[in-house]
C-alpha cells in the first residue's frame, strides 16, 4: 500500500515536470516575443528588455533557468505588471481563490452527496423530481450565466447581496454558488445514479436477506460503494472549479488568481501565464493524487488492480 | 409423519412496470416438511426465484405479493412488516444466491460482513465471540486457515470460496430454512460438484430444511426429497424425487428430461430433444395451460381453461388436462383425481 | 354441473395464436421503441432538431445579416412601451435608455429615429424633430421634490396636449430579440451564433470521436506493452487540467478563428472516448464471435472495424451525445474569457460575453444567448439520457 502511494507520488511529480516543460516550450514557440506590440518598439529598447529578462539566452539555458526557478519556487517577474513578480501575484491572489474554492468544494461534497442520496432513496417521488429538475438545470447553465443572473436578480433587483467583491461575508454567496453550480448538480446526479446502481447490486440483496437493518443496508453497505464514483469525480471537480474561477472572479471582481490569469492571457504576460498554468496544473495533479489515495482507502480492490496492471 | 415447516398457499407475485403487469408467479402452492430438501426446477422466467424472494419478503418495488399466504412455523410471512421480517431473515430463514462474485460487499472484509450478521441476530454476543463463531462457520464450510482468511476482502477469494463464505454466513445463525437460489450455476463444473457435496454434507450436519432452486435436473436428483417443477409462473408437477424421475406425469417435465443429457448412458445413442418455442410472455399469460402452445399433446381445452392440479398419489400431483378422466389416453399418462384448490 | 371440456387435439394454428402477438424487433427498432417511450428524450430530440434547423435555416428568413448594423437602432429591447403622440395611429414613439427617440408603427415596427434637435439638460427637456414634426420630451418630473409624479416623462407634439401614459407594450417587429449596442439584430446573431457554436461542437466532437475510437480500439486490441504505454499517455493527459491547455493553444495560435477553436477542443477531449472504447473492446474481444473471426483468419483492422466497434456503438453514441453539449459549454467558456471567435463573427459565448457589459440596462442581450446555450445543453442532455437508457436496457431506471 505504501509502495503504491509512493509510486503514485513520484508519478505525480513527473507529471508536473512534463507539464512545466510542455508549457515552457509552448509559450516560447509563440511568434514574436512578449514585448511585441502593435506599436513597434525601438530595437535598442527591445534588446535591453530581452537582456533584462534573459530572453537573449539560448532557449535551452532559459529552460534550465526556468526549471531552477520552479524548484526554488521563483516564477520570475511579471512582464506586464512592471516591478511585480509572478510570486507576488500568486501570493496575493491564491489565498482568495482558495478560500472561495474551499467553500465551493464544501458545498459540492456535502450538499451534492446528501441531496443525491435523498433523491435516490425517494426515487420517482416529488422530491426526487424536484432535485433532478434543479440538477438538470444546473448542468445546462454556464457559470457565467449563473453569476450574471445572480448579480442581476439578487444583488441588483433585490439588493440582498453585494454585487462585487468579498468585503462582507455575504459577498461569498454569489461567487460560491456560481462556481459550484455545475459541479454541485453533477455530483448530485452522479451520487443519485450511483446510489441507485448500488441498490440494485446483489450484495445489497444479500445484506437484506441476512436480515440487516435498513439503516445498516443503506448507511453502511450502500453508501460506501455509491461514493466510489463520486470520489473519482472529485479530481475533475477541482479542475472545473479552478477554471470556473476565471470567469467567476472576473464577473464578481474578485482579485483572485483566476482573474490574473485571464488578464495575463489578454496582456500576453507570458511569465504570469506560465507561472499560473504550472501552479494550477501542479495543484490539480496534487489533488488527483490525494483523490487516488482516498479512493484506495475506500475501495480495497483498487490496489490490486493497479499493482498488477 | 414429518411436520410441515413452510406452507406456501396460492402465492401470486407481480411486477408493475410502465408497460403493464408482469405476473411472475401466478399461484404456486407447496409444502416443505422439517428436515426435507425441496427442489424447485424450471427454466429462467418460470417464477422459481421470485417464489423464493417472495418467501424472503424481498420483492422490491415495483413488485409485490398480490395474494396468497406463506406460513412459516404457523405464522403468515406475507402479513409481516419489513422490520419483523428482518428479524427472521438471516436468522430463521437464510438465502444464498446465484452469483457469489457479486453477492458479497466488495468494500468490507469477510469478518466485518459475517460479524455484522451474527451480532444482528445474537444481540448478547460480543465482537470476539462473534468472530469466533464466524471462524467456526468458515471451518465448517471448508475454508482453509479461516483465522487468517477472515481478514480478507471478497475479491481475494475465488468464486467457489466466496460461495462457501455465503453459505457460512447464511448458516451462522442456525436457520431452520435455507433457500439456495441456483447456488452452483455461476461456478465452474468441478467447483459446482464441491459446493453440492458441501451442501449434501451440511444437510446431514445442520438441522435445517433446504429449498434448492435450479434449472439443472442432475443437481436436484442428488439431494432432493421433494421436487416442484415450475413453468410460466405456475407449478406444473410436484412429487418425490422418485415420482418425478421415474413416472413424470406432465409433458413439460418429460420435455425437460429429453432436453438434458443423461450421465451413464454413453453406450447407447442418446438423443436430445429440445422443447420447441419459447416461454410464455408473463405480461400476457396464456388463458389455459402456460405450456399448451409448446406442448406436443395440446388439446383445445388446454388452450382455453386453466388446469387444476390432478392428484395421482399422496405425494404426487400434476397440472395437466391429459390426466382428466375424459381425456384421450396418451402414452404413459395416467388418470388422476382432480383436487380442488 | 360439469362444463363440457373439449379434448380434441389443438391445431398448430390454435397453438400459435396463444403465442401472442409478440413482435420480434431488431436491435435498432427496439432502441427506437424504447426511445419513443422516453418522454424527456423525445423532448430533447425535438429540441436538438429545432436548434439545428434554427441554425441552418433561421438566417435565411431574416432581412439582416449577422453583421448589418444600424447605430440609430442600437440597444432596442424585444418589447417596449410606446407613446402615441399624434392622432395618426402609426405615429408612436419609444424612448430608449440612452434618450434616443424612435418612431414606431402601431404593430411595433421601428420606422426611424427622430433627430435630437435641442437638449435642455438643466430643465430636462429635449426636443426631437422628424421632418416638420417636433416632439418635446419632458422628464423634469424626476426633479420634483420627493419625485411626486407617478410618471417619469411626458411627450407633446407640435405643442399639442401632453401624452402621459404609454399606449401599450408592443413586441419589437424589426428585432424580435432586440438589438445589440451596434444596432445588429440579436435574433440573427443568435441564429448565426448557433451555426458557429454548433459547428465547433459537432466538428470537435467528431474529431474526438475518431481519435478516441481509433486510439482506444488499437490500445485494447493490441494489448500488452502497447496498451500499457498508450494508456499511460492517456493517464497523463487526464491528470492535466485540459481547459488551461485549450487556453494556451488559443494563445499560442493567436488567430481566433472558427477552426482554431475547433482544433483546440478536438485535440484534448478524446481521452474519455479512448478510455470508453478501450474498455468496451477489451470486454468484447474475449467473446466468442471475435475469437471465431480470429480463428478464421480475418485480419486485424477488419476485426476492429467490423466486429468490435459496431458492438461498442451504443456507449459511443451516448458519449458522443454528451460530448456535443460539453463542447458548446467549453466554447462558451473560452469565448467568455475573451478567446472566442473574433468580431463580427459571433458564437453564443461571445454574444454572452458582449451582453455582460450592459447587463443592468439591457439584460436581454445576455438572456437570449444564454437561453440558446441552456436549451441546447438541456436538449442534448435529455436526448443523451434517453439514448443511454434505450441503448442499454440493463441501465434502465426502476
Amino acid at each position: 500500500m505504501k509502495n503504491y502511494f509512493l509510486r503514485r507520488f513520484i508519478y505525480s511529480l513527473f507529471t508536473i515536470f512534463l507539464i512545466a516543460t510542455v508549457t515552457f516550450f509552448m509559450m516560447h514557440s509563440i511568434p514574436g516575443g512578449p514585448f511585441t506590440r502593435e506599436k513597434p518598439v525601438p530595437p535598442e529598447i527591445m534588446r535591453a528588455l530581452n537582456a533584462k529578462y534573459h530572453l537573449d539566452d539560448p532557449l535551452i539555458v532559459q529552460y534550465f533557468d526556468y526549471l531552477k526557478g520552479l524548484v526554488t519556487f521563483d516564477l520570475g517577474p511579471s512582464f506586464s505588471k512592471i516591478g511585480t513578480s509572478v510570486n507576488d501575484l500568486i501570493k496575493a491572489g491564491f489565498p482568495i481563490t482558495a478560500k472561495v474554492g474551499f467553500f465551493a468544494v464544501l458545498l459540492i461534497t456535502v450538499l451534492g452527496v446528501s441531496v443525491g442520496i435523498i433523491s435516490a432513496l425517494r426515487q420517482n417521488r416529488p422530491i426526487d423530481y424536484f432535485v433532478m429538475f434543479m440538477a438538470t438545470l444546473g448542468v445546462t447553465i454556464p457559470s457565467f450565466v449563473l453569476a450574471t443572473v445572480f448579480i442581476f436578480v439578487f444583488a441588483g433587483k433585490l439588493g440582498w447581496f453585494p454585487p462585487f467583491g468579498l468585503a462582507s461575508p455575504l459577498g461569498y454567496v454569489g461567487p460560491v454558488i456560481a462556481l459550484s453550480g455545475y459541479s454541485l448538480s453533477f455530483v448530485a446526479r452522479l451520487t443519485r445514479s450511483s446510489m441507485l446502481e448500488v441498490l440494485r447490486q446483489d450484495y445489497i440483496r444479500t445484506a437484506r436477506a441476512n436480515g440487516l437493518k435498513e439503516l445498516s443496508v443503506l448507511g453502511k453497505h450502500a453508501i460506501k460503494n455509491a461514493l466510489i464514483p463520486v470520489v473519482t469525480y472529485l479530481g475533475p471537480t477541482i479542475a472545473a472549479l479552478m477554471t470556473g474561477s476565471f470567469v467567476v472572479e472576473r464577473i464578481f471582481a474578485i482579485p483572485g488568481i483566476g482573474r490574473y490569469f485571464v488578464e495575463s492571457v489578454s496582456n500576453r504576460d507570458y511569465t504570469t501565464i506560465m507561472g499560473v498554468t504550472v501552479l494550477y496544473a501542479a495543484f490539480y495533479v496534487l489533488m488527483v493524487f490525494l483523490v487516488d489515495v482516498l479512493y484506495a482507502i475506500i475501495d480495497p480492490r483498487i490496489k490490486f488492480e493497479k499493482e498488477s496492471g | 409423519m414429518k411436520k410441515p415447516l413452510l406452507e406456501v398457499n396460492n402465492i401470486k407475485t407481480s411486477f408493475f412496470s410502465h408497460l403493464g403487469e408482469i405476473q411472475a408467479v401466478r399461484g404456486s402452492s407447496f409444502i416443505l416438511n422439517e428436515g426435507d430438501v425441496l427442489g424447485i426446477v424450471g427454466e429462467s422466467g418460470s417464477g422459481k426465484s421470485v417464489t423464493a424472494l417472495s418467501i424472503m419478503g424481498l420483492i422490491d418495488n415495483p413488485g409485490r405479493i398480490k395474494e396468497g399466504e406463506i406460513l412459516f412455523g404457523g405464522e403468515d410471512l406475507v402479513k409481516k412488516s419489513q422490520t419483523e421480517l428482518s428479524e427472521i431473515r438471516g436468522n430463521e430463514i437464510s438465502m444464498i444466491f446465484q452469483d457469489p462474485m457479486t453477492s458479497l460487499n466488495p468494500v468490507y472484509t469477510i469478518e466485518n460482513q459475517m460479524v455484522e450478521v451474527i451480532r444482528r441476530h445474537n444481540k448478547d454476543m460480543n465482537k470476539r465471540e462473534a468472530i469466533a463463531k464466524a471462524v467456526e462457520m468458515l471451518t465448517l464450510v471448508g475454508i482453509p486457515e479461516p483465522e487468517k482468511r477472515i481478514k480478507s476482502y471478497p475479491h481475494e477469494f475465488s468464486g467457489g470460496m466466496r460461495q462457501r463464505v455465503m453459505i457460512a454466513t447464511a448458516l451462522s445463525c442456525g436457520p431452520r430454512l435455507l433457500i439456495a437460489d441456483e447456488p452452483t450455476t455461476a461456478l465452474d463444473v468441478t467447483i459446482q460438484a464441491q459446493i453440492l457435496d458441501l451442501m449434501n454434507d451440511l444437510k446431514q450436519r445442520v438441522n435445517a430444511s433446504i429449498i434448492l432452486i435450479t434449472h439443472d435436473l442432475g443437481v436436484i436428483a442428488e439431494i432432493c426429497d421433494q421436487i416442484i417443477v415450475m413453468y410460466g409462473g405456475t407449478v406444473m408437477e410436484k412429487g418425490t424425487a422418485k415420482d418425478i424421475f421415474y413416472s413424470p406425469q406432465n409433458p413439460y417435465t418429460v420435455g425437460l428430461y429429453q432436453s438434458v443429457p443423461k450421465a451413464g448412458k454413453t453406450g447407447e445413442k442418446q438423443r436430445l430433444i429440445p422443447i420447441e418455442g419459447s416461454p410464455p410472455d408473463l405480461m400476457h399469460p396464456p388463458k389455459g395451460c402456460p405450456f399448451s402452445p409448446r406442448c406436443p399433446h395440446a388439446m383445445k381445452v388446454c388452450l382455453e381453461k386453466p388446469v387444476p392440479m390432478f392428484k395421482l398419489s399422496e405425494t404426487h400431483s400434476s397440472a395437466c388436462w391429459l390426466l382428466h378422466k375424459d381425456a384421450p389416453a396418451v402414452g404413459k399418462y395416467t388418470k388422476g383425481v382432480e383436487s380442488v384448490g | 354441473m360439469m362444463e363440457a371440456l373439449n379434448f380434441e387435439p389443438a391445431t398448430a394454428e390454435e397453438a400459435q395464436d396463444q403465442e401472442l402477438l409478440r413482435i420480434s424487433l431488431t436491435y435498432w427498432q427496439d432502441v427506437w421503441r424504447r426511445l419513443k417511450n422516453h418522454k424527456l428524450a423525445m423532448v430533447g430530440l425535438i429540441g436538438v432538431i429545432f436548434v439545428i434547423l434554427f441554425a441552418i435555416f433561421g438566417p435565411l428568413f431574416s432581412q439582416f445579416s449577422y453583421s448589418d448594423q444600424n447605430l440609430d437602432f442600437a440597444n432596442t429591447p424585444p418589447r417596449f412601451s410606446i407613446y402615441r403622440v399624434a392622432d395618426n395611429p402609426d405615429y408612436n414613439v419609444f424612448l430608449t435608455r440612452d434618450y434616443k427617440l424612435l418612431h414606431i408603427s402601431d404593430n411595433g415596427t421601428i420606422l426611424n429615429r427622430l433627430k435630437l434637435d435641442d437638449k435642455d439638460v438643466i430643465n430636462k427637456k429635449y426636443t426631437y424633430v422628424d421632418g416638420d414634426k417636433s416632439v418635446l420630451l419632458d422628464f423634469s418630473y424626476n426633479l420634483l421634490p420627493g419625485k411626486e409624479a407617478e410618471y417619469d416623462y411626458t411627450f407633446s407634439m407640435n405643442g399639442a396636449p401632453e401624452v402621459i401614459q404609454p399606449l401599450k407594450k408592443v413586441s419589437n417587429r424589426l428585432y424580435p430579440f432586440g438589438s445589440d449596442d451596434l444596432g445588429r439584430s440579436l435574433l440573427v446573431r443568435v441564429m448565426y451564433g448557433a451555426r458557429i457554436s454548433l459547428t465547433i461542437a459537432f466538428v470537435a466532437s467528431l474529431v474526438n470521436l475518431l481519435v478516441g475510437v481509433v486510439y482506444g480500439s488499437i490500445a485494447a486490441y493490441e494489448g500488452g506493452r502497447t496498451d500499457n504505454l498508450m494508456m499511460r499517455f492517456v493517464d497523463l493527459l487526464n491528470s492535466i487540467p485540459l481547459l488551461i491547455y485549450i487556453i494556451l493553444i488559443m494563445v499560442l495560435v493567436g488567430n481566433r478563428g472558427l477552426w482554431t477553436l475547433t482544433f483546440a477542443l478536438g485535440s484534448v477531449y478524446w481521452v474519455q472516448m479512448a478510455r470508453l472504447v478501450r474498455g468496451q473492446v477489451l470486454s468484447l474481444k474475449e467473446q466468442e464471435f471475435v475469437l471465431a473471426a480470429r480463428a478464421l483468419g480475418v485480419n486485424r483492422s477488419h476485426i476492429i472495424s467490423r466486429h468490435l466497434v459496431p458492438n461498442a456503438i451504443g456507449p459511443i453514441i451516448v458519449t458522443m451525445t454528451m460530448m456535443i453539449p460539453s463542447a458548446v459549454f467549453t466554447e462558451a467558456f473560452i469565448a467568455f474569457i475573451g478567446l472566442g471567435v473574433s468580431a463580427p463573427m459571433a458564437s453564443w459565448g461571445t454574444l454572452a460575453n458582449d451582453g455582460l457589459g450592459g447587463l443592468m440596462s439591457y439584460p436581454y442581450q445576455l438572456f437570449f444567448p444564454s437561453l440558446a446555450i441552456a436549451v441546447t445543453m438541456l436538449s442534448f442532455n435529455f436526448l443523451g439520457d434517453g439514448l443511454r437508457d434505450a441503448l442499454d436496457p440493463r441501465l434502465r431506471k426502476g
